[in-house]
């Protein structure tokens, strides 16, 4: 039986919401707004393991045709009469899906204004495409779908957790359309990451959902929660066949403690105890590091009440977005997105204090080293002081590695990501070792760095050529042919890349 | 430095094998960072090359009336393209890749490889799901 609540949104905390968003949050200008209210889930149709129980909501009708971001529901159509019907109709499940398509579209499209969707200007959406226990987004549109397990009928559509996330799909292919198939495994698994991220955030635009959350959880965000399991009713459906599938109470939960490991070293498949390099298990890695992050943010404010939870939701979008455009496409991309991350918080959210939380978060799950960690927001300062006017695009990420034993002057050295392609592979490579609780052990970006000298591919400074350098037999002695050097940059020997050698794998 | 026509340059890119080009920003010198992802010949257990979209960064430099004069960076890194192996690997093992010849995918498939227009095989992304297979 579904629970009833109430629009116990509070309109003094939405009052006290808006006026802390001002600043930094850009709420999209509506046209009229018609009168009256849809009934809802809150999150999905179901309550931890069982499948049913999720919270109703009432809502303001959702008008798919506007801006930001145009939705159009394809199938159903024609749109049922907007008014407050009873879970289980076919009415209720068209409502509670335009509601959330439009909370969705209207939280990224505040963040990311002027972007259209990567299908066109407006995003085609089948709530029941046939039967299956799935949801997909395709560079058509969004589909969802219906099917039947212990002899309950599921729609996939049904729930706001799914179509947040497949929504989350289309956004982000609409803003890094590079990711839709980049054949690497962690850019597969940042995109399910990122659907579980929206279906998060998006959850937390709702006054009703950030109460709940706050009173389940005593106010401490990082315990398993409503807000944490996602998909619970499609979880518990896929169970009834699969049982190891998914976890015991929902489809994937955000909170969890699965740290970092090289794709490359886990198995293709995993019951849901353990990671695989499958994308939806691999992802949980980032979608934990960000959920600690999230609790870490709300742990910085004053008030830690629902007003604040909707304000560092929305900065949390915010650094998310910023961090995903600035980061190049490697394969080490959890990485490079969590470095921005951290340099879109120190340098653009100082004042809230989130990088510290934020950090923490891509530590514990091994997608920073510590020294990683540091370098990143260190950075982020010396590169908003040199280029006030800098887009978000040059921030970028470093790594320091330690490099006294190979005689070259100096004990360590600054890697910088974006501006050199080369240099991010050092990041990703450092970080299937990322875990190691010292930079010492930072065995994989030491091997790119020994790669370097090992192939005569480093300029090695004057002073340190008898100890270090490694001549070529193949190099041209008409011109440097070199790939990299060590430049002073202020206080940091700075590892720059200078040119391009398309012969990589000959020389 | 004249503005850079996006669209022309996404254009010429194609013709040159980018796919997904979205442009970073402008360096000095006529350089644009872009990037992109390339169709490569990767092999995966024998057989023939399948090439598979690899994500790469390039520095496009353009002459006076914004033409590609020269791009660096056009050969994908070799951790990207070992990515890509593993990837496919990945996707064949995890049921996520469709059998060639299969016209209806199974649920968990979420991509193909295809003939282009060039007879080559090509390993596309035809949807993300909710969940693993």
């Amino acid at each position: 039986m579904a629970k009833k609540r109430s629009k116990r949104g509070s309109k003094k905390a939405a009052a006290r919401s808006k006026r802390r968003g001002k600043a930094r949050a850009a709420p999209t200008e509506r046209r009229a707004q018609p009168k009256g209210v849809i009934n809802a889930w809150e999150d999905d149709p179901a309550a931890g393991a069982q499948p049913s129980g999720g919270p109703v909501i009432q809502r303001p009708i959702p008008v798919l045709r506007e801006q930001p971001l145009p939705i159009r529901i394809v199938h159903p159509a024609p749109a049922p009469e907007a008014k407050p019907h009873p879970p289980g109709t076919a009415e209720f499940r068209y409502w509670t899906a335009a509601e959330s398509l439009r909370r969705s579209a209207d939280f990224w499209g505040a963040l990311l204004p002027g972007l259209s969707w990567q299908v066109g200007r407006i995003l085609p959406v089948d709530l029941d495409f046939g039967v299956d226990l799935n949801a997909f987004y395709d560079r058509v549109g969004l589909k969802f779908f219906h099917g039947t397990a212990a002899g309950r009928t599921v729609f996939s559509g049904e729930s706001p957790d799914v179509v947040c996330h497949e929504l989350g799909h289309a956004l982000l292919d609409s803003f890094k359309p590079q990711l839709f198939d980049a054949a690497s495994l962690e850019v597969a698994a940042f995109h399910e990451s990122f659907g579980d991220m929206s279906a998060v955030l998006s959850a937390l635009q709702l006054p009703s959902a950030r109460e709940g959350v706050l009173a389940e959880t005593g106010g401490v965000l990082r315990r398993a929660s409503r807000l944490s399991r996602l998909a619970e009713q499609l979880g518990w459906a896929i169970r009834q066949s699969a049982p190891s599938a998914v976890e015991p109470d929902c489809l994937r939960n955000a909170v969890n403690t699965f740290f970092y490991r090289d794709p490359d070293t886990l198995p293709t498949t995993a019951p849901a105890t353990s990671l695989s390099s499958e994308p939806h298990s691999f992802s949980r890695v980032f979608t934990g590091a960000f959920f600690e992050g999230l609790a870490g943010m709300l742990a910085t404010t004053d008030t830690r009440d629902e007003a604040a939870l909707l304000q560092v939701s929305q900065d949390m979008g915010a650094i998310l977005v910023q961090g995903i455009r600035a980061a190049s496409v490697v394969p080490t991309f959890f990485s490079q997105v969590a470095a921005s991350m951290l340099v879109v918080a120190a340098s653009r959210f100082s004042a809230q204090g989130y990088e510290a939380p934020l950090r923490s978060g891509f530590v514990r799950h091994g997608i920073l080293p510590p020294s990683m960690a540091v370098a990143a927001a260190q950075a982020s300062a010396q590169l908003v002081a040199a280029a006030a006017a800098a887009s978000e695009s040059k921030t970028l990420p470093t790594l320091q590695l330690s490099v006294a034993e190979y005689g070259l002057g100096v004990p360590s050295i600054v890697v910088y990501a974006a501006a050199e392609p080369k240099r991010l592979q050092v990041t990703g490579a450092a970080l299937a070792v990322g875990a190691a609780p010292s930079p010492g052990e930072d065995q994989a970006a030491k091997s790119f760095f020994e790669d370097l000298l090992r192939r005569g591919r480093l300029k090695v400074p004057k002073a340190a050529k008898s100890a270090a350098e490694i001549v070529r037999a193949a190099a041209p002695s008409t011109h440097e042919s070199h790939t990299h050097e060590l430049r002073r940059e202020g206080r940091l020997t700075v590892l720059r890349r200078v040119r391009i050698d398309c012969a990589f794998a000959h020389h | 430095m004249p503005r850079i026509n996006e669209q022309a340059l996404k254009k010429e890119l194609a013709k040159r094998g980018f796919e997904s080009v979205s442009i970073k920003r402008e360096l000095p010198g006529r350089r644009v960072k872009v990037d992109a992802n390339k169709l490569y010949p990767v092999q995966v257990e024998g057989g023939e090359a399948i090439y598979a979209p690899v994500p790469m960064s390039l520095s496009v430099e353009l002459d006076a009336r914004g033409h590609i004069k020269s791009i660096d960076g056009d050969t994908p890194e070799a951790a990207a393209v070992a990515d890509a192996v593993r990837y496919i690997k990945s996707l064949r093992e995890s049921g996520q890749l469709a059998a060639p010849g299969e016209r209806e995918p199974a649920s968990g498939v979420t991509h193909r490889i295809e003939r282009d227009e060039k007879g080559r095989q090509v390993l596309r992304r035809k949807r993300f799901s909710i969940g693993g297979s």
